[in-house]
């Protein structure tokens, strides 16, 4: 077995039909609309060259595509800041002995292996300014003149949405998290605690440095999911009103397949994938971390 | 470590899979039609021709089921060619037949809308056009109501026959407005007038559900007709206006203002169009202005509207210079033949069917407003279509929706600059934005 797996003609045949696929499925793509990107196409016409046309425009003209880099950006600091910190927290509080662990982590954990459409439509109604519970909560409790419109307001929907977002994802990233501070071997936390570490102190000085590996890997996952976010935003607004909560992807979409300018929106995607490539590099400098021992 | 590989190997054939579903498979559509073999030879031999058509809506639609019955009829009547007929949702198929037609899998026959929809087809030379086939057949050309072509000429050339009409009315419930003494306002004062004496009586003037930001557009769009006529709109259509005519803007601040006014329901930016015509339906609100397909929702047997629903021409504004016969509207259900299609006689027989009184009546029945000239029996018809149909007899100008005239990119986008002025962006700033982006963008 150790032989054969030693082989690079076994190796080969094992890996090619996966590579195949992921070829022809994943990297032609990729390049087929690098190329497109170059020309002024509705996929009806001809295809006019126009070389880098495209991007000067989105960069200097087009506003709607500037708002929706804005809305990008707010989406993927506001997952960093608010869902991190919190989903360690959680992870923390939960490998403590606490009683109903298990029922606690499928709680957190429950948004995740929902489908985004049907979370997208459940959140729908929450916001819906007429019958949504928020609306109905706060008129009950006398509170209407902090109603609102929600989705249909330029100046609540993105909030409005991060909130559905967070709401999502949190529990994926507490098991992440739970998984590395439980890995953190027992004699380390009991040699702090005989040293009389308080439990803010052995936050910051055992597991916080201990589970940085994992930090590192998450926030790349959570950058580059938040960049490329596109499934929620077209359930709950579709990127309205009127662009408001116009994201990256979902202008790509629009580009594409509302205004069938296919050149445009493959530049679109062309400067979402160099982006997801240069922040995930960033981020994983900066996280660069030394092997763990123990 | 491993997990996380094994997560992030998950994660790419997920990716991989989600794209895999957005490319267009060739070879799949295509065989449905292509099942005959003689497909490529005229109509001549023993072999049937399948003809593939797509078309919009969902099957139970009213306009659905006669479409489907015109297929079947035509397949009893006809042995040289066999018609099938698949339909999408609305929206679905505006991607759907973009895709085919650049896949060059596009269906013989297809549902199309006038103007800026087609054009791209017909400019890519993908549509078929029938000007010879309607000169070959006066009788055929001279069902039509005159000028019903003009959207679907390109280059004098007409590319689709269209089946029914459509206008943007203001329906009203005529018991609410005996209820409150109120008149059909023929002015905008008037209407504002109206407004005022619903909203003390705590009904909801007009239903308009605005989330979809086409239906307030419509309404803006007949503003902006009232009071500069059509010419400002076919400056910008043509390129040699602009969007900063002091009609549109002037538009814009009505809609504001009728906002502001809580001329529409309470959030109305966040509400669908169908709830909206619940509102309308169960007497909540007073008014709907809305396309005449609405009629067949708003008369349907049990609706609670029949007797009590009737139907104006949306008032004059002061000092406009737009006639109040001036329609919002377009030609409806309108089918094309694509240049791919294997057998055109056998297609344009299908159109010459469906123009036939035999099918024209059959919507009409149904509440449309036909594309043809068909008399219809009064016992049959429904009231409230041909009330339209009477109102609609001084027609001075069908103008046609902005959207459709203008193509998706740019019409998209006006009727989000009205959604955005009516939440409150001022209408200059707005138009200024929505100009700059059709020099970028109007082809």
């Amino acid at each position: 077995m150790e032989s054969m797996l030693k082989n690079k003609k076994t190796i080969l045949s094992f890996v090619l039909p996966g590579l195949i696929v992921y070829i022809l499925i994943v990297i032609i793509p990729i390049f087929n609309t690098i190329y497109h990107s170059a020309f002024k196409w509705n996929i009806l016409g001809s295809k006019n060259f126009i070389g880098l046309e495209n991007f000067v425009n989105l960069f200097t003209r087009d506003k709607i595509f500037i708002k929706s880099m804005k809305n990008t950006f707010l989406l993927m600091i506001s997952s960093l800041v608010v869902q991190t910190p919190l989903a360690i927290l959680l992870a923390v509080a939960l490998s403590g002995k606490i009683k109903f662990k298990r029922y606690y982590k499928t709680v957190f954990f429950m948004p995740n292996i929902i489908a985004s459409v049907a979370i997208g439509l459940l959140w729908t109604f929450i916001y819906n300014p007429e019958f949504g519970i928020i609306n109905r909560f706060l008129e009950a409790v006398g509170l209407k003149s902090l109603t609102r419109l929600w989705l249909a307001d330029v100046k609540t929907v993105m909030p409005s949405i991060i909130v559905v977002i967070c709401w999502q994802f949190i529990g994926y990233h507490m098991i992440l998290y739970l998984a590395a501070v439980e890995n953190i071997p027992k004699d380390l936390r009991e040699a702090a605690l005989i040293d009389g570490v308080n439990s803010v102190k052995m936050l910051w000085y055992i597991t916080l440095p201990l589970i940085k590996y994992m930090i590192g890997i998450d926030v790349v996952l959570m950058a580059t999911g938040s960049l490329r976010f596109f499934d929620l935003i077209y359930v709950m607004t579709n990127g309205g009103p009127n662009h408001a909560s116009e994201v990256i992807a979902s202008y790509m979409y629009y580009k594409s397949f509302r205004d069938y300018q296919y050149g445009y929106g493959s530049a679109v995607s062309v400067v979402l994938l160099a982006l997801c490539l240069v922040i995930a590099y960033i981020l994983q400098r900066l996280f660069r971390s030394e092997k763990l021992e123990y | 470590m491993k997990k996380i590989a094994l997560l992030l190997l998950c994660a790419c054939f997920f990716a991989a899979s989600v794209l895999a579903g957005c490319t267009p498979t060739p070879g799949f559509q295509g065989t449905g039609g292509t099942g005959g073999t003689g497909g490529s030879e005229p109509a001549t031999g023993k072999e049937a021709v399948n003809l593939k058509i797509e078309a919009w809506g969902i099957e139970t639609d009213p306009n659905s089921v006669i479409i489907k019955e015109a297929v079947e009829l035509y397949n009893q009547r006809n042995d040289n060619a066999k018609l099938t007929i698949e339909f999408t949702e609305q929206e679905q198929y505006k991607t759907k037949i973009a895709t085919l037609m650049a896949a060059n899998e596009a269906p013989d026959l297809f549902n199309t809308w006038a103007a800026g929809f087609l054009k791209p087809f017909v400019t890519a030379g993908k549509v078929y056009s029938i000007s010879e086939d309607l000169d070959k057949d006066p009788e055929w050309k001279n069902r039509f109501v005159p000028g019903i072509f003009a959207g679907f000429t390109y280059d004098g050339k007409i590319y689709a026959s269209p089946n029914t009409q459509t206008v943007v009315c203001l329906f009203y419930n005529k018991e609410i407005f005996d209820k409150y003494n109120l008149k059909v306002p023929e002015t905008y004062e008037e209407l504002k007038n109206v407004i005022k004496v619903l909203n003390d009586n705590g009904v909801i003037p007009i239903a308009l559900g605005n989330k979809a930001p086409w239906v307030g557009a419509m309404l803006s769009e007949i503003i902006a007709n009232r009071i500069g006529g059509s010419e400002p709109f076919n400056k910008v259509y043509s390129k040699t206006g602009t969007w900063l005519d002091p009609s549109f803007i002037r538009a814009g601040e009505i809609m504001y203002e009728l906002a502001q006014m809580n001329a529409f329901p309470e959030g109305f930016n966040a509400l669908d169009n169908d709830p909206s015509r619940e509102m309308f339906l169960e007497g909540k609100a007073a008014m709907h202005i809305m396309g005449s397909w609405a009629i067949q929702q708003l008369t349907y047997e049990g609706s609670p509207l029949i007797g009590k629903l009737d139907v104006a021409k949306f008032p004059a504004i002061e000092g406009g210079k737009g006639d109040i016969n001036n329609w919002l509207g377009q030609p409806d259900q309108s089918f094309a033949i694509s240049t791919r299609c294997k057998d055109k006689e056998a297609a344009v027989k299908f159109l010459k069917l469906m123009s036939d009184p035999e099918i024209q009546l059959k919507f009409a029945e149904a509440g449309n407003l036909i594309a043809t000239t068909a008399q219809l029996d009064p016992a049959k018809a429904n009231p409230v279509a041909t009330k339209v149909a009477e109102l609609q007899k001084d027609m001075k100008e069908l103008f046609i929706f902005y959207d459709v005239a203008l193509g998706a990119a740019v019409g998209n986008e006006y009727n989000n600059a009205i959604q955005a002025i009516t939440a409150g962006t001022d209408p200059e700033e707005a138009f200024t934005t929505l100009q700059e982006f059709t020099e970028q963008n109007l082809e």
